[in-house]
């Protein structure tokens, strides 16, 4: 083959990768450096070395008691893993609707475009009406409940269930997008011929889903679970924004929203980067461990 | 039960059956949701539209403002001046009215002009008499205003009871009977919302910056993503693969980490509050030359080969060879590009402060803020933010999920 100069190739690779440079790259270093220093935007930035870390992660006694140093940032880590509990329910029912979908049938397009409408529709337009959906007299969630005799909650109200009702958002939003999508990819991929022997053999349908869909999609299953966990490690900002501010008493604020205040409304620069660089080695460390355990667990069996 | 058993065609069928109940269920109720934004997007902005008995906005009687097609002509009638069949009844309701509100009609009965106020008084003075006061019309009239006007009166105009006297509101015909002419049906369906946070609440603005700011970004996107696939994918240089992978980890970076250096460095170069700040940024995009790296990759390398034979460059075999058989990737991508950037909320939120170049999100969470209760504007806003992503989804659906699944059928 062909050898082409250094200098075509980085003609071509300059406007990408120099853009990403200036607005990724150097960004990332710089949250690092950011996150050693303590700065206002308003005073000069001043290096405090590891402190922000310490005030973030760090504990001590509060008499005999143990007390973190920041409460405030493992219970909202807490807010944060407690709404990814939603993943597993929306890989079940994106799992199970691309079962129905991969058979042969008349109008299985227009289901699955359906399914994928609110995917499109994502964003603050639909976390507005998701709003109006739960207000507790007005909302077509309560009103419904009300007219078989239930007494709904008040939803983003509710300190309780202001966190299930915005997994009852994210499980309605995403079953039917792209993890359905990716897994009805996965589905075409298994030969078909497995399923024909398996037949022959005389396996039941659950049978044949345990020891041969289940399976093949292994490797699915297993980069739609890593996505979902490195996205869900990063939202909540725009539903704790725009639906709930965080509330009621923090029990919607995200590790996503904590940066965002601690940035842009308490204007804590250095204290936002050290969380920003904590949510990155949380998400880093969980990846690695998946790729890790993940490879043993996948195969082909 | 022990030995009810079905052949096997039969069970196939009732599994059939079954599937397609579950997969109606769900579909319906993934629409329902989107049906009442834009049920509640049609309605008058009163808290009791959204009451779920009144779920579609007819049934609603009143009278709005901007109903009224022409106000002069609407008093005069009120005020007995016009010759109609409508007439008496129309006195019966005036008889009801309020001296002030009485003395409005016969004023702009006769000046043919009418403020913002007389209106108000007017309309407001109105639907307390079809809401509140019993009004009772005889049969006759009832014929009277059914032949005047050509409205069947319906079903509820029958025998007149003295013990139930009818009250007006609850006869939507005898309603519409009244006020033939001059009332517009349109009061049953409030387009009339779009218009208003379209034009009052400057929604209009911050939709044409959505059109701009994300034209931008698509083009800035694709243009540069086609560069560098290009590169990664057609042109050999030392590393070229170790070079990709790196660039594709830094996907994994999560969005929260550079948005505070990115803040500051736009702060520096005083990008805030710019198109620039909304637009320069977000034009790079790994996942962009990923996905189209991995289509070039599927091209012959023949037609390249015959090109650089022919004589051309490297930039040549781009133009001509590989951006034409690209089509249907560069759209995908173009596809995947728009509904990001049009959807994207964060980063738009924290570099314009300005309300005359924030995009269509930002400007409506702003709006919600200042209006939260005002449901019918506030969905009727968010229909006008959804329908452009449905019309990009509907036309480019083929490019869009064969877009989406490019990472992971490789991956």
């Amino acid at each position: 083959m062909n050898r082409h100069r250094p200098l075509t190739a980085l003609a071509f690779l300059a406007p990408n990768i120099g853009g990403f440079a200036v607005f990724t790259l150097i960004p990332v270093v710089a949250a690092f450096a950011l996150s050693l220093c303590d700065w206002d935007l308003f005073r000069a930035p001043t290096f405090v070395g590891l402190r922000n870390f310490r005030d973030l992660l760090g504990w001590h006694l509060d008499g005999d008691s143990f007390a973190w140093n920041d409460p405030l940032f493992w219970k909202y880590l807490g807010n944060t893993l407690f709404i990814m509990t939603a993943i597993p329910v929306t890989m079940a029912a994106s799992l199970f609707l691309a079962l129905l979908l991969n058979r042969p049938f008349r109008g299985r397009y227009l289901f699955r475009t359906i399914y994928f409408v609110p995917t499109i529709c994502a964003g603050v337009g639909l976390l507005l009406l998701w709003e109006n959906l739960f207000d507790a007299e007005f909302g077509l969630i309560n009103q419904t409940l009300s007219l078989i005799g239930i007494d709904g909650p008040r939803w983003l109200l509710d300190y309780n269930w202001a966190k299930p009702a915005l997994m009852i958002m994210k499980v309605w939003g995403e079953m039917g997008g792209l993890s359905m999508i990716i897994y009805l990819a996965g589905l075409q991929g298994i030969p078909q011929e497995l399923y024909e022997a398996a037949q022959i053999d005389g396996a039941s349908a659950r049978g044949r889903f345990r020891h041969i869909t289940w399976p093949m999609l292994a490797p699915t299953t297993f980069f739609v679970f890593i996505t979902s966990i490195i996205n869900g490690f990063q939202t909540g900002f725009n539903m704790a924004y725009v639906m709930t501010r965080g509330g009621p008493a923090g029990a919607t604020t995200t590790v996503d929203y904590y940066i965002y205040l601690h940035g842009f409304r308490f204007f804590n620069m250095g204290y936002a980067a050290a969380i920003a660089v904590v949510l990155f080695a949380i998400i880093f460390t969980v990846t690695m461990v998946n790729w890790r355990f993940g490879g043993r667990v996948v195969s082909y069996g | 039960m022990a030995d009810f058993t079905m052949t096997s065609t039969a069970r196939r069928r009732a599994a059939n059956a079954l599937s397609y109940i579950v997969l109606s269920v769900v579909g319906v109720s993934m629409l329902i949701p989107l049906a009442w934004m834009v049920l509640t997007s049609l309605k008058t902005s009163d808290a009791s539209a959204l009451d779920l008995s009144q779920a579609v906005p007819q049934t609603s009687p009143r009278i709005v403002d901007s109903d009224v097609r022409d106000w002069p002509r609407f008093c005069a009638a009120l005020t007995g001046r016009e010759d109609t069949a409508q007439n008496e009844a129309r006195g019966k309701i005036r008889e009801l009215l309020p001296e002030p509100v009485r003395a409005i009609l016969d004023k702009v009965a006769q000046t043919g002009s009418s403020s913002l106020m007389d209106r108000a008084m007017v309309v407001s003075g109105l639907n307390r008499v079809i809401q509140h006061e019993q009004l009772w019309l005889d049969p006759d009239m009832t014929a009277q205003l059914s032949d005047a006007t050509g409205v069947s009166p319906g079903p509820s105009a029958g025998e007149p009871d003295e013990a139930q006297p009818t009250y007006l509101h609850r006869n939507r015909a005898i309603l519409d009977a009244l006020f033939t002419g001059h009332v517009t049906a349109a009061h049953r369906f409030h387009v009339e919302n779009y218009r208003t946070v379209l034009t009052e609440n400057k929604l209009i603005r911050a939709l044409l910056n959505s059109f701009f700011i994300t034209a931008l970004i698509t083009a800035g996107q694709v243009f540069t993503s086609s560069l560098a696939a290009f590169a990664f994918a057609r042109l050999h240089f030392a590393g070229r693969d170790r070079i990709f992978l790196m660039y594709l980890g830094t996907l994994m970076v999560p969005v929260a980490v550079t948005m505070v250096p990115t803040f500051i460095l736009l702060r520096e170069l005083g990008w805030i509050d710019t198109y620039a700040a909304l637009t320069i940024p977000v034009m790079f995009s790994a996942y962009g030359t990923f996905m189209l790296r991995q289509f070039f990759m599927t091209l012959p390398a023949s037609l390249e080969e015959a090109a650089i034979l022919d004589g051309c460059s490297a930039f040549g075999v781009y133009r001509h060879v590989v951006l034409p058989l690209s089509k249907p990737a560069l759209t995908a991508l173009a596809i995947i590009t728009f509904m990001g950037s049009w959807r994207s909320f964060m980063w738009p939120l924290i570099v314009s402060h300005s309300e005359w170049l924030q995009p269509l999100p930002v400007a409506l969470a702003g709006f919600r803020d200042l209006y939260g209760v005002e449901w019918p504007l506030m969905m009727a806003g968010s229909v006008i933010m959804i329908v452009p992503m449905l019309v990009v989804f509907v036309v480019g659906q083929r490019y869009f999920v064969s877009g989406i699944t490019v990472g992971a059928l490789k991956g």
